[in-house]
């Protein structure tokens, strides 16, 4: 049942998503030819990029091409925020609104209904990302991807190799736990005669601040276990990131668990759909 | 067993107001009832609850011997008063929908009512009127070969005209072991379909008997005596 659900939830929010994606990637493209065209020429200190005394023509060139790449910027902060919007809208119209009532009335469980949009949801925010990258990479000419390396070679150092698999983890658990939070706070918010949106958008403020605490809370009493006196963290803590990422890896899991428990409980036993 | 449904002493309140006031009810297989009552008697949280869209504060009720979840959604089809089309599929996008989640759908039957109805399968849901969605919406609930039907206000936003094939599509697509909840206002229309009425009243059930009894006992129309029990 599972299986289908999200079968259908692809289907519902794939035709948003996937003309976006084309566009990004599309002008990505385009920025490529006008951006790094030789009417732009790099300045050997390669801080500024700047357009030589050329003619008119070359001019409107410069300006097409700053509006290409305020575009592609626009689509790319676009990209997340669509994702985001995606994941409220389908939780808050599809299951509480009117659709609620077919989505309800379907011999499936509740907690299977949640699990369907946290996971596509998850899914959207991936491709989102891999999107994004790969409009990046497409914007950079060749030569530059040197830099790029240069970049994820210092990461490495830093935090070693575990240390950026436990990071990447960290990012998706912490995606997890805001999907979450969002659904919880809805369906808080849900409970509430009038003002719901807004009563929801204070709700998640106030489970982020709960998170925050605990996560403070638990963080200062770990690190103090981890790594002996709060005073040493300056001190010879490359190689335990691992230690501190996994820590949160657990917390997060457990938060998430927690506000689960909570949007399931709502959905199944307190809501009153309109 | 012979009852389809059966509630005992089931009270739904909402703060202080009580929706549903201690309704005990036992509806048998095979009936076309007619759940009557003023705007706010409980006609909808009682189906809401048959539906597990609602949690009763007290009482039990059982569908099918189930209490209201997967085992009941599987065997009842509801037709809710809002419309509940995913907007952006097509139509015959949510009768495929219905088939994947539904072992009791009938798809030859489905199409077939879009057919003598003149609905095109292939037209969006968003397109449609909101008179022709509900006639979707209907068709959808009584393509289910379910064991109870569940239908809230089922002719309120359609013409005249379609009313009288509704009527007859609900009654032509049951089975005889089936059972038919219809909670309306509009009871002159459906009056010549009912067996059983329920009359509701502030969340209580102060009526509950046989058309035949109703015309022996009272010499009158269904309408008439809901016009006399619930004069304002």
């Amino acid at each position: 049942m599972l299986a289908r659900l999200m079968k259908y939830e692809i289907k519902a929010t794939a035709r948003w998503l996937l003309p976006l994606y084309g566009t990004i990637l599309i002008f990505a493209l385009i920025n490529r030819f006008t951006l790094f065209s030789p009417v732009m020429v790099f300045n050997s200190t390669y801080t500024e990029y700047s357009i030589p005394n050329q003619p008119v023509f070359s001019i409107v060139k410069g300006i097409a091409s700053a509006l290409f790449m305020l575009i592609y910027v626009l689509l790319f902060v676009g990209v997340f925020v669509a994702t985001l919007i995606i994941t409220i809208q389908r939780y808050y119209k599809n299951l509480l609104g009117d659709e609620g009532y077919l989505m309800f009335t379907l011999p499936v469980k509740s907690w299977q209904h949640i699990l369907n949009k946290l996971l596509v949801s998850l899914l959207w925010y991936l491709l989102s990302s891999v999107t994004a990258i790969c409009s990046i990479l497409i914007l950079i000419p060749n030569k530059d991807w040197s830099q790029l390396s240069y970049v994820f070679r210092q990461l490495k150092m830093i935090y070693g190799t575990s240390g950026i698999i436990m990071l990447i983890l960290l990012v998706i658990l912490n995606l997890v736990l805001n999907i979450l939070m969002i659904y919880s706070a809805i369906s808080l918010g849900h409970l509430f005669n009038k003002h719901k949106l807004l009563i929801s958008f204070g709700m998640y403020l106030g489970i982020e601040a709960v998170n925050q605490f605990i996560i403070l809370f638990v963080m200062l009493i770990t690190t103090k276990i981890a790594f002996g006196s709060l005073n040493d963290i300056s001190f010879n803590y490359a190689g335990r990131f691992g230690t501190l990422f996994g820590i949160l890896s657990v917390l997060t899991v457990l938060l998430s668990a927690g506000y689960f428990v909570l949007t399931s409980y709502l959905v199944n036993r307190k809501l009153n759909l309109e | 067993m012979h009852n389809i449904l059966e509630c005992e002493n089931l009270s739904k309140y909402f703060g202080p107001v009580k929706a549903l006031d201690s309704v005990t009810l036992s509806i048998p297989k095979g009936r076309i009832v007619g759940l009557l009552g003023p705007n706010g008697s409980g006609k909808t949280t009682l189906i809401k609850i048959c539906n597990n869209l609602l949690t009763p504060t007290s009482g039990k009720i059982r569908i099918g011997g189930f209490e209201p979840g997967i085992e009941t959604k599987k065997i009842v089809s509801y037709l809710p008063e809002k419309n509940y089309l995913n907007n952006w599929m097509k139509v015959s996008e949510i009768l495929n929908f219905f088939r994947d989640f539904y072992d009791d759908f009938n798809m030859d039957k489905a199409y077939d009512m879009l057919g003598k109805l003149k609905i095109d399968a292939n037209t969006r849901l968003k397109t449609l009127s909101k008179g022709t969605k509900e006639k979707v919406q209907l068709i959808l609930v009584m393509s289910r070969e379910a064991q109870l039907y569940l239908l809230d206000e089922p002719i309120g936003g359609v013409d005249p005209a379609a009313r009288d094939y509704i009527l007859e599509t609900i009654i032509k697509n049951y089975s005889e072991n089936a059972t038919i909840i219809i909670s309306t206002h509009l009871i002159s229309d459906i009056e010549k379909i009912l067996d059983d009425i329920v009359f509701l009243k502030d969340g209580q059930v102060i009526l509950t008997k046989t058309v035949d009894e109703v015309r022996d006992e009272y010499g009158k129309s269904i309408d008439a005596l809901f016009r006399e029990v619930f004069r304002c």
